[in-house]
């Protein structure tokens, strides 16, 4: 009983200290003048732990912006590669992608509704089909999508992508082939291929079709597997009538995804159901959602690192003013505002070389505003839809997160020489010259 | 040099409190080294692992041409000879004859176009895990003619279930039209995304007879060692191989530079945070140095004034540095290897969202580590170099200082 | 009336198991308005008794009371409190925040007391002109003679207008004609505004200054009487 009244005793008074020094440190002026000229006693030891938080922190920002951008960059590349904002199809199709599933007024319901939405930017009607497909010298199964060829161009990147011959025109019987894909069929432009594929009828049937063009895009599993139709040819081969497997639309502005997607879910009768990019790439979703969690993890690590040399420099500063604090100790300046100085010492310390760093990662981010070459890598990078030049990224968390982490690195590293200052007894402390 | 050890290991220990939060330091960033080496270690060897055990083995043997045409047209003959050449190569695990060709498979109204293989169920298992990833039914066998196995996505892309009749209907090495009825007999789970919707498999000897093939297969795929030993493989059978017969040898790397570069990048993205966390341990390294070198003027300008040459001056200090750096080092290693040792014995099965997200992908939800041996050498090298280097500028300011200045100090 | 009283006071220290009696139960009463000095050879227990009176020190027997108050039941923060607004220090050297110029060295004491900042800038400029250093009151200490770095200490001391300075060889590190100089001062503060000042000091020129004089000899009280 009587213990834990002394105990209790104890927690008051370190509460009532711990306010004290946060009331000093908040409302001081003069104890911030005394941190941050106290900063600068000794320039040399200053310099090298600014110097250490500085290239520590525009590292760790540099790296994170390239992480960042290639995270983006997949992104990017699935949304324009095929995947659009928002897609309508019918029920049940994400899990079982055949011709059973399919829009059988072609689309048109779905498509009145994105034209009256402003903020849908373009739409295109899909089939979504799978073949196999030969040349003379090879055959490889493949996914086939039927597309309208100017509706497309304002979903995907597709005509842009394509590296010879040309984009899907006027010509009847023209297929679009991946380079990767053309390569093993050693096929070329104007290449005769037969695509076989079971009807919706489940009968089998092939068509022969002429290699308009070869593409490459930033994901090398689409140029190995993907080839494109024109949607009235895919139909009659494939017996789908006016049928489509899929309506896909781009919104002006990401934001607008969930107003699309609502508008469609709700004004669409029928078995169909309404996605977004999200729901189609989880993968995507959880690395773009778990990068904030990285950043911590990354900025903690690095953080704790500093912290040991952060503590080491202001032990040694209070070991050198022991004396000094004597002084002002017997001058009445209380415990609380002793470690209240001391750690707001160690926060003009670690902010200035967060701030140091700052610059210097704006500085190097900037200089690399045009992307980073990494052509070398090119297989490894398309293998995970990201292209060879990757942009650093920065963003507002890039400094929040840092500076957070940083401020509580700085006091709970400046604790322990704090609280041996203020323990310093000012009678014992005079004494130390 | 005994009494120049004796006296940088007290100088170090002048100030114990200052020794220590810096070793600290150091320890911290020797467990996170090679804690997170190993761990990428064991990421990647488990992410070749799975891929080179569903796929064509470390090492593949194939007609002249395939890896570039990968066609019925190339092919190996497997005659007693190169049976006998497989049987005695050095580092070789197991071998299996496969038959790859293409086809479309069809049930009722889904038609999915496939990679048909071919293999010898007993053999198969001494190379690939595909007979243990079958999640439904049973493995394809001599005694079930006419079996198929789907992928799962496959299985479920065509609504096929065990039992199900499918029509496979490709293009024979005759150039003849080739379709036949089998029998779904299973359905297994692969890691990547592309095969599992893509692959089915049929006994070699179904194969041979459906593609008119006769006796030959497309590919022999070896197990070796593990994925380091490959190279090493690869060049022995190479070697052990007759000029005459026209075949080509390629191991996983070969086969696979997209997963090479994928893991080449996302090594370089974790040294790049690794190298960071290096470099401001070092900072502190240096700091302690040079104030413990500062402190320290008046001292040493004493030893200077007594006659210590300028070298043995910076010799000191340097060996000061490095006992610290070596005293951080020394409890950084003994903490990680048992640690990472342990995690090595007992892999950490996720089980939030990333676990969900990993297995959309195919790939086992599960973390394992691997201490290769250069893992704690390199961070050993790496740390006394950085050390080394963060010593210099201290250690030439303590010899190059004149007795009369240092004396004169304080 | 008695601004602080020490009743039998002594001190021992420990130092390796040794115990060392630095006070001997001393007894000494302090008045307003005084201009006492403390002396006697080294070591003598001047040091530690004045410390004991500014309630930077616990004595191990006796009682100090400052205007009344038992210093031994104050918490650590109510004797910062007591200096702060009722004591003034001045030691014998390093007494300055070397990174604060003579106006903020002097001002922070004000600072700490809360007093508000317009009233502040007037009682420093005030002061440092009392002291004769206004011209100097954008100095660092470094950049100031001795002499006026003890200036500025004293100017410190009694800015926050405390009821008793208390004095550790302030003029040890000084020449004799400095070490006069901030004697006077100091005497004309005790004379014109009141303050009360007790010293510490082998310095004959203090000696000669006070107007009560206490020596002390092996931590007792050898003799109290009348100065100059």
């Amino acid at each position: 009983m009587e213990r834990a009244r002394v105990a209790l005793a104890q927690v008051r008074d370190a509460l009532r200290f711990a306010r004290a020094t946060l009331a000093a440190a908040a409302f001081d002026r003069f104890l911030w003048r005394l941190a941050w000229r106290n900063v600068w006693r000794n320039p040399r030891r200053t310099g090298i732990v600014v110097t250490a938080v500085a290239v520590g922190i525009a590292g760790v920002i540099l790296s994170m912006a390239i992480n960042f951008g290639m995270v983006l960059q997949m992104v990017e590349t699935a949304i324009s590669t095929e995947l659009g904002h928002v897609q309508v199809r019918a029920r049940g199709f994400r899990d079982d992608p055949g011709l059973g599933l399919r829009l059988d007024d072609g689309g048109r319901a779905g498509a009145a509704i994105l034209e009256s939405l402003p903020q849908v930017e373009a739409w295109a009607p899909r089939i979504h089909s799978q073949g196999l497909l030969s040349s003379t010298r090879a055959s490889a199964g493949v996914r086939v999508l039927a597309i309208d060829p100017p509706r497309e161009s304002g979903i995907t990147s597709l005509a842009g992508s394509i590296t010879e011959g040309a984009y899907l025109d006027g010509d009847a019987r023209r297929i679009l082939v991946g380079e990767a894909l053309a390569e093993r069929l050693h096929v070329g432009v104007g290449g005769k291929l037969v695509l076989s594929a079971s009807d919706a009828n489940g009968d089998l049937a092939a068509e022969a079709f002429r290699v308009a063009g070869l593409f490459r895009t930033a994901s090398l599993e689409l140029d190995r597997t993907t080839v494109y139709l024109r949607l009235p040819e895919a139909q009659e081969l494939l017996a789908l009538g006016d049928a489509v497997s899929e309506l896909v639309a781009v919104t002006e502005r990401r934001e607008a995804i969930p107003a699309v997607r609502e508008a469609l879910a709700t004004r669409l009768v029928g078995d169909v159901e309404v996605s977004t990019w999200r729901e189609l790439a989880p993968l995507l979703v959880y690395m773009v959602d778990s990068f904030e969690q990285m950043a911590w993890i990354v900025y903690a690590a690095v953080f704790i690192a500093m912290a040991f040399g952060i503590a080491n420099v202001l032990l040694m500063a209070v070991f050198e003013r022991t004396r000094e604090i004597g002084v002002v100790r017997s001058i009445g300046m209380s415990a609380p505002r002793v470690v209240a100085a001391v750690v707001l010492e160690s926060l003009c310390l670690t902010l200035f070389g967060l701030l140091v760093g700052f610059a210097l990662a704006v500085g190097l981010v900037f200089s690399l505003r045009d992307g980073i070459d990494l052509t070398a890598f090119a297989r490894g990078l398309n293998a995970l839809g990201v292209g060879t030049t990757v942009v650093p990224i920065v963003r507002a968390q890039d400094f929040t997160t840092p500076t957070v982490v940083a401020t509580v690195t700085a006091i709970l590293s400046s604790l322990w020489p704090a609280l041996r200052a203020a323990r310093a007894l000012p009678a014992r402390a005079l004494r130390h010259v | 040099m005994g009494l120049e050890l004796r006296l940088a290991w007290r100088n170090v220990w002048r100030n114990a409190r200052r020794t220590w939060l810096t070793v600290a330091a150091t320890v911290f960033a020797v467990v996170l080294v090679v804690f997170f080496v190993a761990m990428a270690a064991g990421i990647h060897e488990k992410m070749i692992e799975d891929s080179v055990r569903v796929a064509s083995g470390h090492v593949t043997l194939a007609g002249e041409g395939y890896f570039a045409n990968r066609t019925l047209e190339q092919f190996v003959t497997l005659d007693a000879g190169l049976q006998h050449t497989l049987d005695a190569a050095p580092g070789v695990r197991g071998w299996a004859p496969r038959l790859v060709g293409f086809g479309l498979v069809s049930k009722e109204t889904d038609a999915q176009g496939v990679a048909v293989l071919g293999v010898d169920p007993a053999r198969e298992a001494s190379v690939t895990t595909l007979a243990r990833r079958v999640e439904r039914g049973v493995f394809v066998s001599e005694d079930a003619p006419k079996g198929i196995v789907l992928g799962e996505r496959l299985a479920r892309n065509l609504g096929a279930e065990l039992g199900d009749e499918l029509l496979l209907y490709s293009e024979a090495y005759s150039l003849e039209t080739a379709y036949d009825l089998f029998t779904v007999v299973g359905v297994m789970k692969l890691p990547e995304p592309s095969l599992d919707r893509s692959l089915a498999l049929v006994t070699l000897a179904d194969a041979q007879a459906f593609f008119v093939y006769g006796e030959r297969v497309s590919e022999v795929a070896l197990l070796a060692d593990d994925a380091d030993a490959a190279d090493q493989v690869a060049a022995g059978l190479r070697g052990a191989l007759p000029g005459a017969e026209a075949v080509e040898v390629q191991t996983w790397a070969e086969l696979m530079p997209e997963l090479v570069q994928f893991i080449i990048l996302d090594d370089a993205g974790m040294y790049v945070l690794l190298v960071i966390l290096v470099i401001v341990v070092a900072f502190g390294i240096l700091n302690t140095i040079l104030m413990s070198v500062l402190e320290r003027t008046r001292e040493l300008g004493v030893l200077l004034a007594l006659g210590l040459r300028p070298g043995a001056v910076f010799r000191l200090v340097y060996l000061e540095s490095l006992l610290l750096a070596g005293l951080g080092l020394a409890i950084g290693l003994a903490t990680s290897i048992p640690l990472v040792l342990w995690f090595q014995a007992h892999p950490v099965e996720l089980s939030n969202e990333l676990a969900g997200a990993m297995e959309l992908i195919g790939a086992e939800p599960v973390i394992t580590w691997k201490l290769k041996p250069w893992n704690p050498l390199g961070s050993v090298l790496t740390i006394l170099g950085v050390a080394a280097l963060a010593a210099l500028y201290p250690a030439v300011k303590a010899s190059r200082g004149r007795p009369v200045d240092a004396l004169r100090s304080l | 009336m008695a601004i602080l009283e020490a009743h039998a006071v002594s001190k021992v220290y420990e130092t390796r198991g040794v115990a060392t009696r630095a006070l001997d139960r001393v007894d000494l009463t302090l008045e307003e308005g005084e201009f006492t000095v403390l002396h006697g050879p080294s070591g003598c227990g001047k040091t530690t008794l004045l410390n004991l009176l500014g309630a930077l020190d616990d004595p191990s027997e006796g009682r100090v009371t400052l205007d009344g108050r038992d210093l031994a039941e104050c918490s650590a923060a109510e004797r910062s409190e007591l200096r702060l607004h009722k004591l003034g220090f001045v030691f014998q050297a390093y007494n300055l925040i070397p990174v604060f110029t003579a106006r903020e060295n002097v001002e922070f004491v004000m600072e700490l007391q809360g007093v508000p900042s317009a009233e502040r800038k007037a009682r420093t400029d005030a002061i440092l002109a009392e002291v004769g250093l206004a011209e100097l009151a954008e100095k660092r200490p470094l950049e100031m003679s001795g002499g006026q770095q003890q200036r500025v200490a004293v100017a410190r001391a009694i800015v926050g207008r405390p009821e008793l300075v208390l004095a550790d060889e302030p003029t040890a590190n000084l020449d004799s004609a400095t070490a006069g100089q901030l004697l006077d001062l100091m005497e004309e503060l005790n004379r014109e505004h009141g303050v009360t000042f007790l010293f510490s000091t082998h310095d004959p020129l203090v000696i000669g200054k006070a107007r009560r004089r206490v020596r002390l000899r092996d931590g007792r009280v050898e003799s109290d009487g009348p100065g100059a």
